[in-house]
């Protein structure tokens, strides 16, 4: 973590743009706890899309039958 | 005399480097027929945009951002034209497609978490949507979560759709075996009826909208060009919808994408990021679509090819093709597309569904 910062901190100091503010090269932060925050959203995000696409197949698959069967 | 020199003195290193970039963004348009309603005019304007004390990027290029891409009307107007271009048939005839297309977005939740160990929230939220493999849907999110990075968000979405075909084959292949890649599908030729089809666009916004208010925009107006080309009673609108709107439009939004191009906002290291994570998502959704469909044949009599899975990421048609070509290269009896064409489309709504998931959280 602390080799990335220094890393984009040469970076941005040989480019002569200032190792902060706009004109750096980059402003990132290495957290790799960041991915372990994103997890719950991760498990939410694909259960909700999942139960959504589901219940789309249901009603989808239901008014398939109703309409085939009255034409 | 010095009116001839003076402009050029204030060209920075970045200026060039974009012009540079806006002549390869139209290399690419013109030459490799890559996407170029949109790259050509992206091009375009990112060369207008770098020219120092441009005018361009004070008055028409701003005011087209503002008129269009602010308030998200240019991604919504061209939804209309790609849902007038979707034929819902093949998914119609086989509704359980959609499950794929619900797998093939975990490229984009994944990328969530990557993104996240670099970016703050929201940038990294806009980033992971370059997962869903659809422009429109990707500049309508990234703009709405204020993201900084519109610009590479959207290079990376729209280049990525165009090298599909280079993207997924490789990931296909280290994900199946020669016996699961000539497995095939026969397709049962069901006829859906008028009435279903009519009904579809509508049962699919009042559903998701219902659900998740934030993607009523964007699920709306694309069910909605679906629903003109369905009715079947307003062919010219759906022609226009197809045709001349949807490029009108894209031009539209390419050349005012572009006032995000500017040398010193675009040129950093953390585009290179977004352009990495952005390959991620798209080799990750293609995973996840493949391996979803294996996890099913654990448990169905009826095998399915885990090829079709991969045609779960929205870059449609190209996708639903390259699973069909990589079918038929295996064997030549193996017609796989309208299955793969089916998990294409239901690749787009998902791809719609998980933009609202991705608002609901963050916005």
């Amino acid at each position: 973590m602390k080799l990335f910062t220094m890393a984009l901190d040469l970076l941005n100091a040989a480019s002569g743009a200032g190792t902060t503010g706009e004109n750096a090269l980059s402003n990132l932060d290495f957290r790799p706890e960041g991915f372990l925050e994103m997890l719950s959203y991760m498990g939410k995000g694909m259960l909700v899309i999942f139960i959504l696409i589901g219940v789309i197949v249901l009603v989808t698959s239901l008014v398939n039958k109703i309409f085939s069967k009255k034409q | 005399m010095e009116i001839l020199y003076k402009n050029l003195l204030e060209f920075s290193w970045q200026n060039g480097v974009m012009i540079l970039i806006g002549f390869l963004l139209i290399f690419l348009a013109i030459k490799k027929e890559m996407e170029p309603t949109l790259l050509l005019p992206m091009g375009f304007g990112t060369i207008l945009v770098n020219i120092p004390f441009s005018d361009a990027l004070k008055g028409p290029i701003v005011e087209l951002y503002e008129a269009g891409i602010a308030n998200e009307l240019f991604p919504l107007l061209l939804f209309i034209g790609i849902g007038a271009m979707i034929d819902f048939g093949p998914l119609l005839t086989n509704p359980k497609l959609m499950l794929f297309g619900a797998a093939a977005q975990f490229g984009i939740f994944f990328t969530l978490a990557m993104a996240r160990m670099f970016f703050p929230e929201l940038d990294a939220a806009s980033i992971a949507i370059i997962g869903a493999a659809d422009g429109p849907t990707s500049i309508a999110v990234a703009n709405t979560l204020g993201s900084n990075y519109i610009g590479a968000i959207t290079v990376a979405a729209y280049s990525y759709m165009a090298l599909v075909p280079i993207i997924q084959p490789p990931v296909i292949k280290l994900l199946t075996t020669k016996k699961e890649r000539l497995i095939r599908m026969p397709y049962e030729q069901k006829n859906v009826s008028k009435t279903t089809r009519i009904m579809f666009p509508i049962i699919i916004t009042i559903v998701v909208s219902a659900i998740i208010p934030q993607a009523t925009a964007l699920i709306g107006f694309l069910m909605f060009g679906n629903l003109v080309r369905e009715c079947g009673v307003l062919k010219a609108l759906s022609e226009t919808a197809q045709n001349v709107l949807a490029n009108l439009v894209t031009i539209l939004l390419g050349i005012s994408v572009s006032f995000n191009m500017v040398g010193d906002r675009f040129l950093k290291l953390d585009t290179l990021l977004i352009l990495g994570l952005g390959l991620i998502a798209f080799v990750v959704d293609t995973a996840g679509g493949v391996l979803f469909a294996k996890f099913l044949n654990l448990f169905s009599k009826k095998k399915l090819n885990p090829m079709i899975g991969a045609a779960g990421i929205s870059a449609f048609p190209m996708s639903g093709r390259i699973v069909h070509k990589m079918g038929l290269a295996e064997d030549n009896q193996n017609f796989l597309l309208m299955h793969s064409i089916g998990v294409n489309v239901s690749g787009q709504i998902a791809s719609v569904i998980a933009g609202g998931i991705i608002l609901n959280f963050f916005a």
